[in-house]
């Protein structure tokens, strides 16, 4: 659903219209969420941040009118997610880097040219996920991206938690070779 | 490339990959998804509040002077709020925490307090509560159940012994931690006799004992520990049979309270901060021994743990005794001493001695530690060769050979020759490869043979009839021993005579030579867990396997063991 069908239906039928932006954007919110609070906060504190990003917005609906619903809505979990990281390392009295990209300040020549290098490795290794093809890929996203064990995976793809250990084993095998048949170095 | 850099490189992914991820991938199950949903429906319909739960905000505004000095008084406010608040919940909840209610299983539970916090005050209601001899039975036969963990100092003693014996126990159910120092005291001098220090942690127990009068008598033993899980904690946590008549009082349970109408419930009392029961009863025979016709029992009654027991003879004289003091459950504080190897060498050093067997133990206990420490979890760091070298050397006992490459043990595997003679045919030895045994009827045991030769269970049994309960355990068979045989339940027959150290999957059972000869994707094809290898663990390290046979099977047994 685009973003301008999302708005219309908003202003006819909000109970609909809060439903497409959450069909819409939840995985990006949700995958938004983990990437900041995973390693400080549990799965449980990624779903409450997500809960209250889609509440916040989903209230205040009406005063978004101008620019991307979408990059609306990735501030906001971006925001949420840091103010609960920085919540959580409070409360159990740890202290954010800072060398945290939570830590707004202006970056370093170098450290642009790292980001740079980053993300290019992080892209191959992607693409490369795509081309294992499904379920394995999902698989190897949900293990490694998302830190879930073989009877989570199970239960989103609707397998048996053996067959997914089973094929992360295999899967996992043929991404190295295929990472090292284009010859790409991790 | 190891998994452990795939993680790393997925996990700083920015934020154009992650939205491509995002788009591509689901993040969680539909079922997680919808109760996301749910939850924001349910906010958006108590609206009026505040957007969002505020606390974990943090205000981005600079507070400005007049804003600290309100900010200070405010704290001021509801630190003495909060303090009052903590006296008046500490005088009503008793000087112990509660212990959490996770498994109360009866459903007869005595209410819990209800405890409101409205602002500055705190009101602890309590709902009537029926406290029946059943409910406190129940309790005290299922101490267990409710016990996370729990610490103090106990005085047992009864009649029959000259010793008394006193101790202070920290004990944790969860991590099958245990630690005691005991003291056996002689009843009529009050002189300390013996004493020892008691360590268990996940399957192993240390102790260090020694009669005080005698230096030689220093010992160290290293043994099975038997906390290995929380069922083993319904016989005697520890070992201590002195646990077994407090903090899990089954036995005496079972003599005293069983019947339900030879004792009442006589009052209640808050004793040592905590709720109880006070219990007193008339005993029969069960007591008779200790020459006891009558007691009292001080029983918590969230927990049924026995903090004051007294039995008394016709005159009224206490002829056996359990008192406590300091009794503490399920403090999240409390951190039970695991002993380390260096101060396993420092009280040898202090003059205990170690027995073969014990060194043996420490050896296994070593290589246990090095191989499953928390870092070494990095499932990566495990190399695991393309072809297993030889495991053992040519000199190995014949009994590890055994352990090793049988699933059951040898009486089950003996043809015995009263069984032999039943069948006429030559019957010889069978071309086995006993790296591939995955089942009974994959080699020649009591079982296969019968199966093999249709042999009539009648005739198995009169065939059998003088090793029933014979004297020589190693020919002996119990009358259920042999029923599971000739029943054919496999599951049944591994349960009465498996391995320890075979892996059992259902009917199917893999020993230490099928899992050192096969690969993980074997073990995923047989639908083999990493559980089911990190439970079994222990008894790998027992092989006399050459180095580089031991590297290779562990590192191979533990990358799967990780593998989550």
């Amino acid at each position: 659903m685009t973003e301008q069908e999302i708005r219309s239906l908003m202003y006819q039928d909000r109970e609909k219209g809060n439903r497409a932006l959450f069909d819409t954007y939840y995985h990006y919110v949700y995958a938004i969420v983990f990437r900041k609070v995973n390693g400080t906060g549990s799965r449980e504190d990624v779903e409450e941040c997500v809960i209250d990003v889609f509440t916040e917005v989903m209230r205040n609906f009406s005063c978004i009118e101008n620019g991307s619903l979408k990059a609306y809505l990735g501030t906001a979990a971006r925001n949420k997610a840091i103010n609960m990281c920085r919540y959580l390392s409070a409360k159990s009295r740890q202290t954010i880097s800072i060398d945290s990209e939570d830590f707004s300040e202006l970056p370093s020549e170098q450290n642009i040219e790292t980001s740079i290098e980053q993300s290019e490795q992080t892209q191959k290794l992607l693409d490369c996920i795509h081309s294992l093809g499904e379920p394995d890929s999902v698989i190897i996203i949900q293990k490694y991206f998302l830190d879930r064990n073989s009877i989570e995976i199970a239960r989103i793809l609707n397998m048996n938690p053996i067959t997914v250990r089973s094929r992360a084993f295999r899967a996992v095998k043929r991404l190295k070779q295929i990472l090292s048949d284009a010859g790409i170095t991790l | 490339m190891k998994d452990e850099t795939i993680r790393k490189i997925l996990h700083h992914a920015d934020e154009h990959i992650t939205e491509q991820i995002s788009e591509a991938y689901p993040m969680s199950s539909e079922e997680e998804k919808e109760r996301i949903y749910r939850r924001i429906q349910e906010n958006l319909l108590t609206d009026e509040k505040p957007a969002v739960s505020e606390d974990y905000q943090v205000s981005q505004i600079k507070s400005t002077g007049w804003m600290h000095y309100v900010s200070m008084a405010a704290a001021f406010v509801l630190m003495m709020a909060g303090t009052a608040g903590a006296v008046i919940f500490i005088r009503n909840a008793g000087e112990n925490a509660k212990p959490s209610m996770t498994d109360a299983g009866s459903g007869t539970d005595v209410p819990l307090q209800k405890t409101i916090i409205t602002g500055e005050t705190q009101i602890t209601e309590t709902e009537p509560e029926e406290l029946t001899k059943e409910l406190l039975y129940s309790r005290s036969a299922r101490t267990v159940k409710y016990l996370h963990q729990l610490s103090g100092h106990i005085e047992v003693w009864s009649c029959n012994i000259d010793m008394t014996t006193v101790g202070d126990v920290m004990l944790d159910f969860d991590t099958s931690e245990f630690y005691g120092t005991v003291f056996d005291f002689e009843t009529n001098t009050g002189e300390v006799q013996d004493s020892g220090t008691y360590y268990t942690d996940e399957g192993q127990s240390v102790s260090f004992t020694e009669q005080v009068h005698d230096e030689s008598s220093k010992r160290c033993d290293i043994g099975y520990g038997c906390a290995t899980d929380r069922n083993s904690f319904n016989s005697d946590p520890t070992g201590l049979h002195m646990l077994a008549e407090c903090f899990c009082p089954f036995e005496m349970t079972a003599g005293y309270l069983a019947d339900l109408d030879s004792w009442e419930i006589s009052d209640t009392e808050l004793y040592q901060g905590r709720e109880c029961a006070v219990l007193e009863g008339k005993t029969g025979k069960y007591g008779s021994r200790w020459d006891i016709t009558h007691w009292k029992i001080i029983m918590d009654i969230q927990t049924g743990v026995w903090l004051f027991y007294e039995g008394y003879a016709d005159d009224e004289t206490v002829n056996g005794f359990l008192h406590t003091e300091d009794i503490e459950f399920d403090n999240p504080e409390m951190q039970v001493p695991v002993i380390t190897d260096e101060e396993i060498d420092q009280k040898i050093a202090e003059g205990y001695q170690i027995s073969e067997m014990s060194a043996q133990q420490r050896e296994i206990r070593k290589n246990w530690q090095t191989v499953t420490e928390p870092e070494m979890t990095e499932i990566e760091i495990y190399e695991i060769p393309d072809t297993m070298p030889e495991p053992f050397a040519s000199d190995v006992d014949e009994e590890t050979l055994y352990d090793f490459y049988y699933p059951c043990e040898r009486r089950f595997n003996t043809i015995w020759p009263e069984l032999a003679a039943l069948v006429a045919e030559d019957w010889g030895e069978q071309e086995v490869n006993y790296e591939e045994i995955t089942s009974l009827t994959d080699y020649l045991n009591m079982y296969s043979f019968i199966q093999d030769f249709d042999i009539p269970a009648d005739d198995v049994r009169n065939a059998m009839q003088d090793y029933i309960t014979a004297w020589d355990a190693e020919k002996s068979f119990r009358e259920d021993e042999l029923s599971a045989i000739l029943s054919g339940n496999q599951s049944a027959m591994l349960n009465y005579f498996g391995n320890l150290s075979a892996l059992r999957n259902g009917d199917k059972i893999y020993t230490p030579a099928w899992l050192y000869a096969h690969s993980i994707e074997d073990y995923l094809a047989e639908g083999i867990t990493p559980e089911m290898i990190r439970e079994n663990m222990r008894y790998y390290f027992y092989f006399d396997f050459t180095d580089e046979a031991k590297t290779a099977f562990l590192n191979k047994l533990n990358y799967f063991a990780n593998m989550d």
